[in-house]
């Protein structure tokens, strides 16, 4: 019983700031969705493959978003596998349409060459992953954006959340999941939903 | 015992002499520590106890000071005067303008119109009912940025001038309903010179998003700052003006904006 309703209150906050957002959504304008669109932040960020990638080039479907960093040893590689649970609950054609971006919260040490490693090792670099890095500000930006905490720690390591969101093509977050474990099921539904 | 005599005098003049050489000193230190240039402030390097400490094992008193860098930061927070000249020229930041993402629908409420302030008087004081987006925006238009939460507590304790005095006056003030907002300056300056910190407005800093905690408080492992015993994980468990500093900041989104909530711009030394 006690579980039941410590669930039913993690739930709830939970879900919170995404009510708000599907509570909001019925009468948005067309203007009032871009204005809350993540398409509005104009950093470039450099991709693996050495390319320029702005958000707003996210527009041909979902993306599935997390930030991380390469020597992380605890967290990160759970939100990476929780990033691929979601593509296996996908089908094929589904997943296709879908981005799925890890943007490195470490601009010090992650090099490209050390995010290029690091796809490899995690399976990460296919065409449906994107795997990028920024400046300092850009990386602020995306992440207070997105509402994640991280900090800097003396070892040069990071306090952060573990968060992932789910942005429609419109760059509109319409999903997040922290903390707790992901449900890979809901984030798929999620997806589908919006590919509909 | 005349050469006693002497030796006494020689004695108070070189006392003389080192007093004069100190004030020398003193007055040359303190121009290069404090000295004005477009109205910031440059703070020497030191080294400060932030309250809330890094989730990491076994730190010793001593590895908890955290290094701060010289770095110029605002005498005064940056007025409604200064904020609507920044709107005319970066018109994406105008209240009809600005895109959610950026500023909630109280953005900039308070003034009448999208380049217009209601009161003459206010055009001096704090200007406040901005975001984190926008507060950066204007600084990065300086060619500046916000300065980090450890900077602006660092500036606030003030080299330990006064810590207790500086305590009394965030608690008095946060127990205090709202009240109009005076002009910036309106308080006494610090020992750096720097004004308003506390007993005006709060101020967005930075890494405001660098607090952790967690959503769960029963979550173990993690240092949680919250009732009760949790606060013996704090540097300092008296300093309550700061646990409530920390707890307001952590408890942002960078689009929020509040009648009580400006900033001030700072820049590296370098």
């Amino acid at each position: 019983m006690k579980n039941i309703w410590a669930n039913g209150w993690m739930l709830l906050f939970l879900t919170l700031p995404i009510s708000a957002y599907a509570h909001t959504h019925q009468d948005m304008s067309a203007d009032d969705h871009q204005s809350e669109s993540l398409f509005n932040i104009t950093d470039t960020w450099t991709t693996i493959d050495e390319k320029p990638l702005h958000l707003a080039d996210l527009n041909t479907g979902p993306t599935v978003i997390a930030m991380i960093y390469t020597s992380c040893q605890d967290v990160c590689p759970l939100i990476v596998e929780d990033m691929k649970k979601i593509e296996r609950r996908l089908t094929g054609a589904q997943a296709d349409t879908v981005h799925f971006a890890v943007f490195s919260m470490d601009p010090d040490r992650d090099t490209i060459k050390k995010l290029k490693d690091y796809a490899r090792a995690h399976g990460i670099d296919s065409s449906r992953w994107i795997v990028a890095r920024s400046a300092p500000e850009a990386v602020r930006r995306l992440a207070v954006a997105i509402g994640m905490k991280y900090k800097k720690l003396k070892s040069g390591d990071f306090e952060h959340s573990k968060l992932i969101s789910i942005m429609d093509q419109n760059g509109v977050i319409q999903y997040q999941q922290s903390d707790i474990g992901l449900d890979g099921q809901s984030a798929a539904n999620a997806i589908i939903h919006l590919q509909h | 015992m005349n050469t006693g005599c002497l030796q006494a005098n020689d004695r108070r003049i070189m006392n003389d002499r080192i007093v004069q050489l100190l004030l020398v000193l003193w007055t040359t230190a303190s121009t290069a520590f404090a000295a004005p240039v477009d109205d910031m402030v440059l703070l020497p390097g030191g080294a400060y106890t932030p309250l809330y400490l890094e989730n990491e094992k076994a730190v010793d008193l001593k590895d908890r000071s955290t290094p701060i860098e010289s770095f110029w930061l605002d005498r005064f927070p940056v007025t409604n005067r200064q904020y609507l000249e920044f709107v005319t020229k970066h018109p994406e930041w105008k209240r009809s303008q600005v895109k959610r993402l950026f500023a909630d629908t109280s953005y900039l409420q308070h003034w009448s119109g999208d380049s217009a302030i209601q009161q003459a008087n206010e055009l001096d004081s704090p200007v406040t009912n901005v975001s984190w987006f926008s507060a950066s925006a204007y600084c990065e238009s300086r060619g500046e940025r916000l300065p980090t939460t450890d900077e602006w507590e660092y500036a606030l304790a003030d080299n330990g001038r006064d810590a207790k005095e500086i305590q009394k006056h965030a608690l008095d003030w946060y127990a205090v309903p709202n009240a109009a907002l005076p002009n910036v300056g309106s308080g006494s300056a610090n020992g750096y010179g720097i004004y308003d910190l506390v007993g005006s407005i709060w101020e967005w800093t930075l890494d405001f998003n660098s607090f952790m905690a967690s959503s769960d408080p029963r979550d173990s492992g993690e240092k949680n700052l919250f009732c009760g015993g949790g606060s013996l994980n704090t540097s300092d468990p008296r300093d309550y003006a700061a646990f409530m500093r920390y707890s307001y900041r952590s408890s942002l989104l960078g689009s929020f904006t509040g009648k009580s909530l400006g900033f001030r711009c700072a820049k590296d030394a370098k």
